[in-house]
Formats: C-alpha cells, sequence, structure tokens
C-alpha cells in the first residue's frame, strides 16, 4: 500500500466490533471484531481480525480469525482456531530456519485451483465463493468505536 | 647424417614427392616452403622449422623431438601421434591441425595459434601453453598436467575427460567450454573466465579458484573440496550436487544460483541466501526463504544419507522408514504407502512426484513441488515442517507436533489443507 493512497486505519487501542466496508485500503493495528471488506486489509503486528473477512489482497502480520476469502494472502503471525482460508494465492515465507513464520490454530486452507481436475465433471475443485456482502448487510459502518 | 640435404628436401617436395620415413635429423628448413609434404613418420629429431610453410603437410607419427618449429605454419597440418616432446612450437599456427595423440609433453607453445586443432588424448603435460589461442579446439582426454596456460584464450573448446591436474591457467578465458567430467585437482584458476561453461562433475579438490567468474556455469556434481574461491562469481550457476561449504561461499557473489537437478531454474536460491541455505543444509534443515523463489528444496549435502526414487518408479502399499537426517527425493509415485520419517530427515517430492493415498508420519521436513493426496487421515502427522513450492499440490489434514508444525507455502500451489493442533 502506497503512502500516497487514502487508507482507513484502525489504529493500536482501537476496537471496533460491527460490519466495516471500505473502497479503501485498510489498516488494522487495533481489532476488529465483525465484518470487513475491503480492496486491501494489512493487519499489523499486534493487530487482529476476528469474523468474515473479504478483501482482495491480505497481508498480516498479526491475528486472524474465521471466514477469509482473498485473491492473494500474505501471512505470518497467527491464525486462530474454527478459521477457513480461502484464497487463489498463499504465500507463508520461512524466516529463518527452525522458526515459525505463522502459527495455525485448528483451521482450514483452500488455496488455488486444481489444475489436474476435469472440468464441470463433478470431480472438480468447488468454485470460488463470489466476492459479495451478505444479503441484508448495511453498507455503512456500523461498528462502534472505542478510544 | 641426414639423407636429404635442404635443397633436396624444398625440391623433393616441390616435385610431390614423398619423403616418408625419411632420415632429416638436423636438416635447417628454416621458412622453407613444404606445403603438402609428406614426412609421414619422418625422423626430423632436431630440425629447425623456424617460420617454415608446412601447410596441410603430413607429419603423422613423424620425429620432432627437440624440434624448432617457431613461428611455423602447421594450418591444417596432420600431426596425428607425431612426438614433439620438448619441441619448441613458439607462435606456430595450427590451426585445424590434428595433434591427436600426439607427444608434446614439456613442449613451448606459447602464443600459439590451435583454433579448432584436435588434440583428442594428446600428451601436453609440462606444456607451455601461455598466451596460446584454443578456441573451439577439441582437447577431449587430453593430459594436461601441470601445464602452464596463462592468458589462454579457450573460449568453446571441449576438454572433455581431460587431465589438468596442477595446472596453471591463470587469466585465461574459457567462455562457454566443456569441461565436463575434467580433473582440475590442485590447479590453479585466478581471475579465469569460465562464463557459460560445462563442468558438471569436474573435479576441482584443492583448486585455486579465487575471482573466477563461473557465471551461468553447470557445475552440477562437480566437487569443490577444499578449493579456494574468495571473490568468485556464481551468478546463475547450476549447483546441483555440489558439495559447496558454508566457509566456502561466504565471500563468493552471485544474483542467484540454481539446486535443481534438471538445471531448469525452479530451485533459485538468491546470492544473499546462500550462506543461509547451505547453512541450513549442513544442519539438516531448510534454509530461509530465497526472495525469487521462496521454497527451495536443499541440495545434497556431504554425507547426507540419500535415497532417491526417479521417474517411472512406483511403490505401492509400501512401508518405509527413513533416519534422522537423512534426504530422500521422490520423482516417482507412492501410491498407499505409509512414510515414517525420522528427526529431521527430509521428503522432496519433486515437481514430477506422486504420493497419492499416503501418510506420512514423524518429526521430519517435507518439501512438496509435487503432489501429495492423503490416505489415512491425518496423512500428515508430527511433521516438523511443511514447505510447498509453487508446483506443490497437498490434499489432506496436517496434525501438528505439541511445538507446531513450520509451514511454507509458495504462491501458486494448491492446497487443501485441514490444520489440526496436538
Amino acid at each position: 500500500m502506497s503512502d500516497n493512497v487514502k487508507r482507513t486505519i484502525i489504529e493500536e487501542g482501537s476496537e471496533l466490533t460491527g460490519t466495516l466496508k471500505s473502497t479503501c485500503d485498510v489498516v488494522v493495528s487495533g481489532k476488529v471484531n465483525g465484518e470487513l471488506q475491503a480492496p486491501a486489509l494489512n493487519v499489523s503486528q499486534g493487530g487482529a481480525v476476528h469474523g468474515n473477512i473479504k478483501v482482495t489482497n491480505l497481508h498480516s502480520e498479526g491475528e486472524i480469525a474465521g471466514q477469509i476469502e482473498a485473491d492473494k494472502i500474505e501471512l505470518s503471525g497467527r491464525v486462530n482456531d474454527q478459521t477457513t482460508i480461502r484464497a487463489n494465492t498463499l504465500e507463508v515465507k520461512l524466516s529463518a530456519p527452525e522458526k515459525l513464520q505463522v502459527v495455525f490454530g485448528n483451521c482450514t486452507l483452500e488455496v488455488g485451483k486444481d489444475k489436474d481436475a476435469a472440468p464441470a465433471a463433478g470431480g472438480g475443485e468447488p468454485a470460488q465463493k463470489e466476492n459479495k456482502p451478505p444479503q441484508g448487510q448495511p453498507q455503512q459502518q456500523q461498528g462502534k468505536k472505542k478510544d | 647424417m641426414a639423407e636429404f640435404s635442404r635443397d633436396e628436401v624444398i625440391e623433393k617436395v616441390a616435385k610431390g614427392e614423398g619423403l616418408e620415413r625419411a632420415d632429416l635429423r638436423d636438416v635447417d628448413l628454416s621458412k622453407a616452403g613444404l606445403e603438402s609434404a609428406n614426412l609421414r613418420r619422418a625422423d626430423l629429431e632436431g630440425v629447425n622449422f623456424e617460420e617454415a610453410v608446412l601447410r596441410k603437410a603430413n607429419l603423422a607419427s613423424a620425429n620432432l623431438r627437440d624440434a624448432f618449429l617457431a613461428r611455423a605454419n602447421l594450418e591444417g597440418a596432420n600431426l596425428r601421434g607425431a612426438d614433439l616432446e620438448s619441441g619448441n612450437l613458439q607462435g606456430v599456427n595450427l590451426t585445424d591441425a590434428d595433434l591427436s595423440r600426439a607427444n608434446l609433453e614439456g613442449a613451448d607453445l606459447e602464443n600459439a595459434t590451435l583454433t579448432r586443432a584436435r588434440l583428442g588424448a594428446a600428451q601436453l603435460i609440462d606444456a607451455n601453453l601461455g598466451g596460446v589461442t584454443l578456441e573451439g579446439a577439441h582437447l577431449s582426454n587430453a593430459d594436461l598436467s601441470q601445464a602452464y596456460m596463462g592468458a589462454a584464450i579457450m573460449s568453446n573448446a571441449d576438454f572433455q575427460n581431460a587431465l589438468l591436474e596442477k595446472a596453471n591457467l591463470e587469466e585465461s578465458d574459457l567462455t562457454g567450454a566443456n569441461l565436463r567430467d575434467v580433473s582440475l585437482r590442485g590447479a590453479k584458476l585466478p581471475n579465469v573466465n569460465l562464463t557459460g561453461a560445462i563442468l558438471e562433475r569436474a573435479v576441482l579438490v584443492e583448486a585455486m579458484l579465487q575471482k573466477v567468474n563461473f557465471s551461468k556455469t553447470d557445475c552440477r556434481s562437480a566437487s569443490f573440496s577444499k578449493a579456494q574461491m574468495a571473490g568468485a562469481n556464481f551468478s546463475q550457476a547450476l549447483l546441483y550436487g555440489t558439495d559447496l561449504t558454508v566457509e566456502q561461499v561466504k565471500d563468493v557473489t552471485a544474483d542467484w544460483v540454481d539446486f535443481s537437478k534438471e538445471g531448469d531454474g525452479s530451485l533459485k536460491v538468491q546470492g544473499k541466501d546462500l550462506v543461509a541455505h547451505l547453512t541450513a543444509l549442513r544442519d539438516g534443515v531448510p534454509a530461509a526463504a530465497p526472495a525469487a523463489a521462496p521454497v527451495a528444496a536443499p541440495a545434497p549435502a556431504g554425507g547426507a544419507n540419500r535415497r532417491y526414487f526417479g521417474r517411472g518408479d512406483v511403490l505401492r502399499d509400501a512401508t518405509l522408514e527413513f533416519d534422522a537426517g537423512s534426504i530422500v527425493e521422490v520423482d516417482g509415485r507412492f501410491l498407499k504407502c505409509s512414510i515414517a520419517l525420522g528427526d529431521g530427515a527430509q521428503l522432496i517430492i519433486g515437481k514430477e512426484g506422486i504420493l497419492d493415498g499416503c501418510q506420512i508420519l514423524g518429526n521430519g521436513i517435507i518439501v512438496a513441488h509435487g503432489r501429495f493426496v492423503e490416505g489415512n487421515s491425518p496423512g500428515i502427522d508430527g511433521v516438523k515442517q511443511l514447505i510447498v513450492g509453487a508446483s506443490g499440490h497437498v490434499r489432506g489434514t496436517v496434525k501438528q507436533p505439541a511445538g507446531y508444525t513450520i509451514f511454507a507455502f509458495e504462491p501458486g500451489c494448491f492446497l487443501r489443507l485441514k490444520i489440526l493442533t496436538s
């Protein structure tokens, strides 16, 4: 995310519960509980997002949990229990031998498309879920912010 | 006493008469016109051929010991099996000449031109080849032990299986040369340009390789034990199967190198990560992620207990146990197999490798560039590290040990993973 681009920032010490939909990239250094939709989400070290995340690009060095859908994910930090990650590409780097870059709890990863699967023959991979907000969700931010 | 005088020799050659097996010892034939002369098996010991023209002459099996051939023109001449031991051939033109199996031991060929010359199985022990031009020359199976080849131009020359032990090649140009299976044991190669050369299985043990340019070389399975290589450049070199050590590569440079078996660039390691990569291999764990290729399979480590299952190998319903620290590469197909990995044992599933219906147990390391599909769940149980490359495909349940599994995933990989904590 470039410094010249407008971003929604949830600063360290801030906690937001509810739905956050943004056309700007979002940076979370605090905590978000609920639903988050944005072009890009950056969860900083110490930041946490629990809930439904639907973004194009996700970069997380913090803690994530819930249902996570993205086109591209770069992951470190922590993935909590009961989390499902769906992405076209997922990158987890090795930082150093014997060092944990990311801690996975009990979770599910569905990454990439099976190039060998027969198309539309019933044996292929399930289609990626569309990146649409759930019906009935408000289009505005409804969360309450604690400073 | 020679059979013929200088004038008689020149006259016979002019008439097209042969001088096969003639005794011409110590005759002065300097600057003589002897083009296409037939001197096969002639005794020419000590003859003065200085600046003589011997283009396309037949000197096969001739005795030219101690002959003086400085600046002679022997372009296209036939010197197969000739004895030129200790001869003076400074500045001689041997372009396209055939010196196969010739004896040039101790000969002085300084600044000679040997472009495209054929020197297969020739004896050049202790010869002086300083400043020679050997572009495109054929020297396969030649013996150049202890020869001096400083500043020689040898681009695209073929040295396959040649012996160059303790030879001095300082400042020479071996661009694009074929050095497959050569022995350069104890040789001196400071500042040599080897760009694009093939050094597969070459022996460079105890060689002096300071500031050598190994860019784009194929060094797969070459041996570098005890070689000194400070300042060498290994950019884009293929290093699969080499025995390079951490200490050796500390002072080398490279933008990236490739450790893939096929040399297809699929296992690139950035130069800045090379020390970490070799350190990790030495210690039995994969290295930190290189920038361009976050997931690199380890190269062979000296002394490691290695197993390789090649393309076409099929194992079905087998139970396999691999010891701690061992390295197992699979390019074949394992069906319904149970694999136990000892502490730190590495299982590398190559791009062509398929583990279908399998289960992997134990505190080992899995590097997947190919396909893993579990049989019994959890298909992967207790693994210390799971590394999935861009071409990797892993489908199953991973049960982590108490201290968690270290995961690494490269963009492009396919995952259908259920991850469980212990």
